[in-house]
């Protein structure tokens, strides 16, 4: 098979783009996820849509996996080649095609790190409102495929909610629109189920997203508790109260330590929990909601809130919060991260169980997470080379998502199934559910080419043939919560 | 459940389509009860109308076939609420009236306004891909939308989403039931998130002498840092911009201030608190012609230059949304060709939403059109859902 897709793929793009020495191929076998691993056959990092669709077109009939992938930052294996087959990265294709101020939107290709779309249109006073925490590696594209989040989609939305139409190569390599600048086109929103759907239903090379203006106002805050509950009723409160802050953050315990040490911005060390609020619009609401909030911090039991003195100190606060996931590294060399979400008013429950679990399965949990939606990030840290580390981390993961999924909510809120979660869909839904997803699938790619078996529970024709979880990578600088 | 032998006797008059008036209704309560008609319906090759309030029965083509009207105004219950979380679950039967009157109660509501609010169902109003001038401000029905449970054309219950806010678990097949008319399958439950009512809503509204000034100051109006929640222009008798605010009453104060300022070259100029009354849509008559056009927002300006040349009775543009809605005498259906060949040159298109019987009321379909048929034969193999009447046959 890989010297038969070598030779197609030679024939009809150019040689430059095709990597296929095995220290080349390595750096393309694993994501932001730890636990999956999978060597590419042969990868191809492409310059425009045309060579996507050509090399798309060798798989397809030689019926090899096609794996799309961006900056590789992912945290469920999506982007993990585990079936072997065709890597086709899209950090190439970096170019920001355009930017329409007066429409408030920017056509782009897919391999566009999100930051700098943000940083390109700050010109216009605008920028890309999805702002997952990998922003300054992760792609458009990853954010397309993943329905990327971030804090700040609690007011905003998440990436679905940005994103106009996309180009879209399908798994025999045709090229095709879906979306579209004009609303309300008639037909199905067939947009609507390709974003989010990590690679299974086709490659999106080129999208038109909606850029939001910058809010005229800003304030920042950090509620300092002793305790966690008070925090996490506080939270709930907030929403409650009909407050929608433009994001809503919680670091729990040696999370806040950890990141403090990384970046000194004044988180405190010492406290059990901080709430990082952040508040935007027109000056008139910022004030208004300015004073809810410090009301409501102080109503439950708040010890202090402070406010970010200015934009460097905002930046330094949002800097910490966003390189979390590096930070913990100072805590255990492995990691392994959930992403399950509950109904608002059910966090106070979720992070005692989570507590607990930690301390029944003897193993450390840093909590650092978009509380404002509910979405809970616990990260579980250990060290491998301890006996059952990994065993009692995993047990300990299910654990959480089940309590999640009893409590009415989710087993992924922005990262994604992947590999990781796939068989845990069965969680939430029913068969007759998985055979409507699967009938999605097989309308987009009927011969189960792109990123096969990834996102649904494995079939009989996926064999696990995952690489053996010794050779797991510590928590480095390249994954984001 | 009552198939043609119900209590109340179901008039089949009233759910005429066109000239076409179906054999048989039902009337499930349950969901269980929709799954059991359309599996039956599938093996009997049945066609079916669902049918929510009828009141955008119009937009679609009469039926080809039409054995069952499928009335879900039964299936009207709240199945969940959480005030604290946002968060309503919803049978599709329901009026977004009556939604809306159980959010009120807590001081909630879903920023939705499309037209018959009273009586439209949900159901109805999301097949139909409904919506109103409020778009603007706060996206449609597909931002609110969190999950949905589905009867399937040959009675598979199927649901997608989840009850949270955040949830990227399985496909979002939700969306592809949004404005399908019912082809995929019928909507049964629906889960929203909801918003807190805001603190204040008013309106300015301004009379111009043409169009392209009130489309100047509608620009205007739209700058940073107002944000205004629906903004129209109305082609009548006289040409009427209104703008309308919502949220904390100083920023509404200061934002009507912006847009009173931004309408000086108005020949009238009115402030609207209480501006219900406003923005209440009107019904339009039976025997007009109305055009939904679409085009890219800068094409905006020229395309409504090409639509007023045509002289619509009543013209509503949305700048923001890049949208008309016009209405004309029936007779004007011939300029329906030469107008979307301008439009397609701008990225555009027409969709008849009222017209004469026979009229090509999508123009040319997307080049993706075989893809959405596939996915209608999975899901509708039977192809009893609405034959004859939509895109995607």
């Amino acid at each position: 098979m890989r010297d038969d897709l070598v030779a197609a793929l030679l024939r009809v793009v150019d040689p430059a783009i095709v990597l296929r020495r095995p220290e080349e191929l390595m750096l393309y076998e694993y994501d932001g996820s730890v636990l999956d691993q999978g060597m590419p056959e042969v990868v191809v990092v492409p310059r425009t849509t045309d060579e996507v669709a050509a090399c798309v077109k060798v798989a397809f009939q030689l019926g090899a996996p096609i794996v799309a992938r961006g900056a590789g930052t992912g945290l469920a294996g999506g982007s993990v080649p585990e079936q072997g087959g065709l890597v086709i990265s899209l950090t190439r294709l970096n170019r920001i095609l355009a930017i329409d101020p007066v429409a408030r939107t920017a056509r782009v290709q897919a391999g566009v790190v999100n930051t700098d779309l943000s940083l390109a249109a700050a010109r216009y006073g605008l920028h890309f409102a999805p702002d997952p925490s990998s922003q300054r590696s992760s792609t458009i594209g990853g954010n397309i495929a993943t329905n990327a989040g971030g804090p700040h989609c609690l007011k905003y939305g998440v990436t679905s909610n940005h994103i106009l139409a996309a180009t879209v190569v399908l798994a025999d390599g045709r090229v095709v629109e879906l979306g579209s600048a004009v609303l309300d086109a008639p037909g199905y929103d067939l947009l609507g189920v390709m974003i989010g759907s990590e690679g299974t239903l086709g490659i999106v090379t080129e999208a038109l997203v909606k850029l939001t203006p910058n809010p005229e106002a800003v304030r920042t805050f950090l509620a300092i508790y002793d305790d966690l509950d008070a925090a996490s009723t506080t939270v709930s409160a907030i929403i409650a109260h009909g407050i929608l802050p433009a994001a809503l953050e919680m670091l729990v315990g040696q999370g806040i330590a950890a990141v403090e040490a990384a970046v000194h911005a004044g988180y405190p060390a010492e406290a059990r929990a901080v709430l990082l609020i952040e508040i935007d619009g027109l000056g008139e609401e910022v004030a208004a909601q300015a004073e809810q909030i410090a009301a409501l911090c102080r109503q439950y039991g708040a010890r202090e809130l402070r406010a970010a003195q200015d934009e460097a100190q905002r930046a330094k606060l949002w800097a910490g919060r966003k390189g979390a996931l590096a930070a913990c590294a100072r805590i255990a060399p492995h990691y392994h991260i959930q992403d399950g979400v509950v109904p608002r008013s059910r966090l106070p429950e979720l992070l005692r169980l989570t507590e607990e679990v930690a301390t029944r399965y003897q193993i450390t949990i840093v909590n650092i997470f978009h509380a404002g939606d509910g979405n809970l990030h616990p990260l579980l840290l250990f060290d491998l080379r301890h006996p059952g580390a990994l065993e009692r981390a995993v047990a300990a993961s299910e654990e959480i998502l089940q309590a999640c999924v009893t409590a009415g909510g989710t087993i992924s809120g922005e990262h994604g199934i992947g590999i990781e979660k796939r068989d845990y869909l069965g969680w939430i839904f029913g068969p007759a559910d998985l055979a409507a997803f699967a009938d999605v699938r097989a309308v987009f790619d009927p011969d189960g080419v792109m990123n096969p078996c990834k996102l649904l529970p494995s079939g009989s024709s996926c064999a696990d043939i995952r690489h053996a979880r010794g050779a797991l990578r510590a928590v480095d600088r390249g994954a984001w919560i | 459940m009552n198939v043609a032998s119900p209590q109340p006797t179901p008039q089949i008059a009233a759910y005429a389509i066109g000239e076409r008036l179906p054999h048989h209704v039902a009337q499930p309560a349950t969901v269980a009860e929709v799954a059991e008609v359309l599996a039956a319906a599938s093996r009997t090759q049945a066609a079916v109308a669902p049918w929510g309030a009828g009141t955008r029965q119009f937009l679609t083509n009469p039926p080809l076939r039409y054995d069952l009207a499928l009335d879900l105004r039964r299936l009207d219950r709240v199945i969940e609420y959480h005030p604290a979380d946002l968060v309503v679950m919803v049978e599709a039967g329901i009026s977004l009236g009556a939604l809306q009157a159980v959010l009120a109660e807590r001081g909630q509501w879903l920023p939705w306004d499309p037209p018959a609010p009273e009586t439209a169902t949900i159901g109805g109003l999301l097949a139909t891909a409904a919506w109103g001038p409020l778009r603007l401000g706060y996206g449609g029905p597909r931002d609110w939308l969190l999950g949905m449970r589905v009867v399937l054309g040959d009675g598979r219950i199927a649901q997608s989403g989840g009850r949270v806010v955040k949830n990227v678990a399985g496909y979002d097949n939700h969306k592809l039931h949004l404005g399908a008319f019912g082809t995929l399958g019928v909507i049964a439950a629906v889960t929203f998130k909801v918003a807190p009512l805001p603190e204040r809503i008013a309106s300015v509204r301004a009379v111009f002498a043409t169009p392209a000034a009130a489309l100047h100051a509608a620009t205007a109006i739209r700058q940073p840092p107002s944000q205004p929640v629906a903004l129209v222009i109305t082609v009548a008798e006289t040409v009427t911009l209104a703008v309308r605010f919502a949220g904390v009453a100083a920023a509404v104060e200061r934002q009507l201030g912006l847009a009173t300022a931004a309408c000086a070259r108005a020949e009238a100029v009115a402030l609207s608190v209480d501006d219900r009354e406003l923005w209440a849509v009107p019904s339009t008559p039976d025997d007009a012609l109305v055009l939904r056009i679409g085009v890219p927002e800068r094409m905006l300006a020229a395309a409504v230059d090409a639509v007023t040349a045509l002289a619509p009775s009543h013209l509503s543009i949305f700048p923001g949304l890049g949208l008309m809605v016009g209405r004309w005498p029936v007779a004007a259906a011939t300029h329906l060709p030469a107008l979307r060949q301008t439009l397609a040159g701008m990225d555009g298109y027409a969709v008849v939403e009222r017209g004469p019987a026979g009229i090509d009321r999508w123009g040319p379909p997307p080049p993706t059109i075989d893809l959405m048929r596939a996915l209608r034969r999975r899901w509708d193999p039977a192809g009893i859902l609405n034959p004859g009447r939509w895109l995607v046959e």
